[in-house]
């Protein structure tokens, strides 16, 4: 008890954001674990990934990947995320008015089939400063087609350089405090590192659009063959990972092959590595006091990457109250 | 039966890859080097089956195809052929294959006008069988092949019925949407009605095909495990051709979708082995969960033969040496064998490194490699094991193919430095390998990579190993080999590198240049060697030298850069130094560029700094680059003889302005030697120094101003005075900076140079001044500020 007391009084303040997630996989049906985590923390709106837009490896046309499926019908707020690859928007000669008509027509498509009524939609891609210009332009037409209420995602560095890589034209944007490093052999954390988000944190106060605020909570395993990485292996379990006799655990974060066999349908040779990489609870508060500290305007949400049963495990049921209560 | 939907197995979507763009860096760079042919000198489609290549070491999933590309059309040719024969002598094979395949292409939900109607034909000519009704199809098919004809009646009828359940296998549009997963097809009248087709139907040709428009029909139903029994049931009667070992993958699916892995991998491997067609599929969904479901699935095999079957397809992309182990102790003879091999030596390949070049740390400057250090590097990399098993092979000399042992174990024995013992090797191979163009080219590359790794200092004696084979490497194949296949690329830059090495060594930076020329660079950063003049005269000469060795020639001959390039070079050279009569000299040595015409017209001054405006304006004179530096030095006389001062200092100081980064005429410094590119940056320092000072133009205006007599000529001075300041503060405030991103955004755009002041103090009064307000937006700023 002692220890909650703590642990609250560190953040708490009132216009607490709301709680929202972001829903990541093609199913859409939710566990019993979901579900409840959804309902005590009084979740109204969920961020689903309608699907991702990407290159057709022959014809080099853009083309929708994986859309989603609905196994259950929701009482949500839906809001549909399209994931934009980048090298779509680095094609030269895209056809930014055809391809912005087709995304709103297969969102609408998908709506109306599932019979889900929607406000808003967000557009998600990593642009750079060679696709900024096409992906400004669809940003345009998405809002003009649409006539609904758009945001995006924000990449750090899109907010320390946004006189460079300039600002979509969005009713808002939301800031993706994760996918801070580089995925590597080192033992660096590539998802988080408060080292890395220091360097940008204060030009969050000059940034012109309104942001709400995305963090992790999802972990995974950075799979190294000689001091390369060979994949990321998601949703691994850490514990039973501990108890597998094929693996010894080497340090904190790196586990070690000692053969090679297959485990949840992957190949490991021997000595190949695990590196896991995680967020603690603690490391969700630094970033709710961080990211407090240094906004220009108090977040209206917090959305979290991503409401995954496996992902939920990990934490105490109170977290996601806890990290709010920062703002 | 239209094909053209697209599969979604290999597609990697954000879901898979967690919608991270670390996954960029996570790969190395992956997409850059996808295509091994650029680093290896080991060509697989030598050694192995064309039903392997998706599975040559690739950095994608599959080698040279991004994904599976044929999910749609894979047995295309088989079908069409399968019936063009069923139907020879009644139908012809454009009608036969209208009605199988029609239009390949795909369709998407704003062309639906284009597309054929091959299957509602179908439709109206089984409604005609049934009621007996003439209709539009009938009508037009009837002219074409007799529709009374039993064999062109089952055509039909099984057309009909097969596009049925199409229907749920196939999707039309990559932008329509299908509220369900998967969709089933649960008309079980229709699937009963396609089985009792099967049951009663004697001709065998179509009985085997009803078998397995049942087995599709099943698969794709609800109760997917009838799929099962009837394929148990049936499967002793039915031909082990395509058909079933097609069928033989749907009962693998259901399996795996039953979660029994070990029986699902275990049939894969089977049609793995024994159907080409779909290697590429059974490697794809091969997937054993554990540890188990391998073991399990091992001891399901009967034969040694099923055995290497699963240990060939757990060796793609898994571990290659473990599975060659296994499946030589099988089935020494195996197939698979060939195809994991050239995955082993490519994999070798991997980890060498063929740039001559140590890798550095960040920030420190990259250390070139002797040729022995280089090969101390590689020399280390090679696996012992997987030397130790080919070396094993290759003696045992009981496989189907012994070259693909011979050549592998001589170019491993190559790599360890063990060169007499890889001669011998390669003479070996000789005795089987094929008479192909391939091989005979494979055994050749080896060879010669062979050949020259053995020379650690060149002679003139050593020379001669290799010269027909560089001539072949650098002349011949580019012009000659027109195929994809053959891997001599690698061969082709390693061995520039290893004698631009070699020719270090001997302290010959000319020869060294000519093999080691960075002809690729990324920054696109012109030539640093020419930076140094006593490199740039030796180049000269050698290439002047018309008594060149054998070797001089062929590096001469690979040199990208001839005379004319360098003296087009001191021309630019020579002109921004101010030393024109030198600089006409060596443009009048550069061949057609003296000739190339300047983009505006170069003795024009203007307030703003705009080369494509000064582009698009009307030039009464097109000037070309010896023209232009003609005009100079005429302009120089004049000015010598003190002959109308302050037109020539203008102009001149125009001339000198426009072919720097800031002017018009950007063409007459971008070369090959100097660089291209639109930023400054994009040039080494030397170059950007030279294209981005101003003081000769700077100091012409000024003798301009001092001899000029109106106000009006003065105010102009001044001005285009200001413009130099303006560029030199520019200069220096981002010479330091090496990193575009880690400029200071400090926000001042602009200062108040001398030249403003003066302007604004003394010139207010003339029209010039009222033009640059209205023109030059700094200078608008600064007055009202």
């Amino acid at each position: 008890m002692v220890l909650m007391v703590v642990l609250f009084s560190a953040c708490s303040k009132n216009n607490k954001p709301v709680i929202a997630f972001y829903y990541w996989k093609t199913n859409l049906k939710f566990s019993q674990t979901e579900k409840e985590v959804l309902k005590e923390n009084d979740v109204h709106k969920l961020y689903v990934r309608y699907f991702d837009i990407g290159l057709h490896p022959e014809t080099q046309s853009p083309i929708p990947i994986s859309p989603i499926h609905f196994q259950e019908n929701t009482s949500f707020e839906i809001v549909p995320v399209v994931f934009i690859q980048n090298k779509v928007m680095l094609q030269t000669n895209l056809d930014i008015e055809d391809l912005a008509k087709k995304t709103i027509h297969l969102i609408d498509e998908i709506n109306k089939k599932n019979k889900i009524n929607y406000t808003e939609i967000q557009i998600d891609c990593d642009w750079t400063l060679n696709s900024k210009d096409n992906y400004l332009k669809f940003i345009e037409q998405i809002k003009k087609l649409s006539q609904k209420k758009l945001s995006a995602t924000i990449r750090l560095h899109q907010v320390k350089y946004f006189r460079k890589t300039k600002i979509p034209n969005v009713d808002h944007g939301v800031l993706m405090f994760y996918n801070m490093g580089t995925i590597a052999p080192d033992s660096l954390n590539s998802i988080y590192s408060q080292k890395i988000s220091a360097n940008y944190l204060k030009s969050l106060k000059k940034y012109p659009l309104n942001l709400d605020y995305a963090l992790p909570i999802y972990s995974w395993a950075v799979h190294i063959r000689n001091n390369k990485v060979v994949g990321l292996r998601s949703k691994l379990n850490f514990s039973e990972l501990k108890k597998d006799k094929n693996f010894v655990q080497i340090n904190s974060i790196f586990f070690k092959a000692r053969q090679s066999n297959y485990k949840n349908g992957v190949y490991y040779e021997e000595n190949d590595l695990l590196k896991i990489e995680s967020i603690s609870a603690d490391d969700l508060k630094e970033m709710g006091e961080d990211l407090s500290e240094n906004s220009a305007k108090a977040p209206k949400e917090i959305i979290f990457y991503d409401l995954d049963e496996f992902n939920l495990k990990s934490y105490e049921k109170n977290i996601f109250e806890q990290v709010i209560s920062c703002f | 039966m239209k094909r053209i939907f697209l599969s979604k197995l290999f597609l990697v979507s954000s879901v898979t890859i967690l919608s991270v763009y670390g996954i960029l860096n996570a790969c190395g760079g992956g997409d850059d080097w996808d295509f091994f042919g650029y680093n290896s000198n080991f060509t697989p489609e030598t050694f192995a089956d064309k039903s392997y290549s998706p599975l040559f070491l690739a950095g994608d999933i599959f080698y040279g195809v991004g994904f599976d590309t044929k999910h749609n059309s894979r047995f295309n040719e088989n079908i069409k052929s399968d019936w063009g024969t069923y139907l020879k002598g009644v139908v012809d094979t454009t009608t036969v294959n209208y009605f199988l395949i029609g239009d390949d292409k795909p369709r998407y939900y704003s062309d639906e006008k284009n597309t054929i109607k091959n299957k509602e034909e179908i439709t109206d000519l089984h409604v005609f069988y049934k009621n007996k009704k003439q209709n539009a199809s009938s009508v037009k098919w009837g002219k074409k092949m007799p529709l009374k004809d039993a064999k062109v009646k089952s055509f039909v009828e099984f057309l009909y019925l097969a596009q049925k359940i199409e229907t749920v296998s196939i999707g039309e549009d990559y932008w329509s949407y299908d509220p369900v997963v998967a969709k089933t097809f649960n008309d079980l009248q229709m699937i009963q009605s396609i089985e009792n087709v099967y049951n009663t139907t004697a001709d065998s040709f179509l009985k085997n095909r009803y078998w397995f428009l049942t087995m599709k029909a099943r698969f794709y139903s609800n109760s997917k495990q009838k799929a099962i029994d009837f394929f148990n049931k049936t499967e002793s009667s039915v031909p082990k051709n395509v058909l079933y070992y097609r069928a033989l993958s749907y009962v693998a699916g259901i399996n795996y979708q039953q979660k029994k892995y070990a029986v699902s991998n275990y049939l894969y491997a089977q049609v793995f082995d024994k159907c080409p067609e779909l290697r590429i599929v059974t490697a794809y969904s091969f997937h054993p969960k554990n540890e188990a479901d391998w073991t399990k699935s091992l001891a399901m095999a009967k034969n040694n033969k099923e055995k290497a079957a699963l240990w060939a397809i757990h060796g793609f992309y898994k571990d290659e040496k473990q599975a060659i182990e296994k499946i030589y102790e099988l089935d020494p003879k195996s197939e698979h064998l060939n195809y994991l091999a050239t995955r082993l030596v490519n994999k070798q390949e991997q980890a060498l490194n063929n740039s001559f070049q140590q890798k550095a740390e960040e920030n420190q400057p990259v250390k070139n490699q002797t040729v022995a250090e280089n090969k101390t590097e590689n020399q280390s990399k090679i696996d012992k094991s997987a030397f130790d098993l080919i070396a094993k092979i290759s003696a045992a000399d009981n496989t189907a193919r012994p070259y693909l042992w011979d050549l592998s174990l001589g170019y491993l024995q190559t790599l360890k430095g063990d060169y007499a013992n890889a001669d011998k090797s390669f003479d070996k191979a000789v005795k089987t390998l094929p008479k192909t163009e391939l091989a005979g080219m494979q055994l050749r590359l080896l060879r010669f990579v062979n050949n020259l790794n053995k020379i650690d200092k060149l002679t003139d004696k050593n020379e001669k190993t290799i010269l027909a084979d560089l001539n072949w490497l650098y002349y011949e194949l580019p012009k000659t080999y027109k195929e994809g296949e053959f891997r001599y690329q690698n061969a082709s830059s390693w061995s520039r590198s290893y004698l631009s090495a070699l020719y270090k060594g001997k302290s010959d930076p000319v020869m060294s240049e000519i093999f080691g020329e960075s002809r690729y660079s990324y920054w696109n950063d012109g030539n640093a060697f020419y930076d140094n003049e006593k490199n740039l005269l030796d180049i000269k000469t050698f290439l002047a030298k018309p008594n060149k060795t054998e070797i001089e020639k062929i590096g001469a001959g690979i040199y990208s850069l001839k005379l004319k390039d360098i003296s087009n070079f001191q021309a630019v050279q020579a002109t921004f130094k101010n030393k024109i009569p030198e600089a006409i000299t060596f443009m009048k040595e550069t061949d057609s560029v003296q000739y190339y015409k300047f983009l505006g017209n170069p003795f024009n001054g203007s307030i703003k700094d705009c080369h494509d405006c000064d582009h698009a304006a009307y030039q009464k004179r097109k000037y070309t680059f010896i023209d232009f530096l003609n005009t100079v030095k005429e302009m120089q006389d004049k000015l010598a003889q003190k002959e109308d001062v302050y037109t020539n200092s203008l102009l001149l100081g125009n001339a000198f302005y426009n072919i720097s980064h800031f002017g018009n005429g950007r063409t007459f410094y971008e070369i090959s030697i100097v660089g291209y590119g639109s930023s400054p940056y994009s040039f080494r320092d030397s170059m950007k120094k030279m294209i981005t000072n101003c003081d000769v133009s700077k100091t012409y205006y000024q003798k301009a101003l001092q001899a000029a007599t109106t106000k009006e000529q003065k105010a102009k001075c001044v001005y285009l005075i200001a413009k130099c300041e303006r560029n030199e503060y520019y200069n220096n405030k981002y010479n330091n900076v090496t990193n575009w991103w880690s400029i200071e955004d400090d926000k001042i755009n602009f200062i108040a140079w001398n030249g403003f002041k003066t302007l604004k103090k003394d010139y207010s009064d003339t029209q010039y001044y009222k033009d640059v307000i209205a023109e030059c937006g700094y200078f608008n700023t600064y007055i009202n500020q």
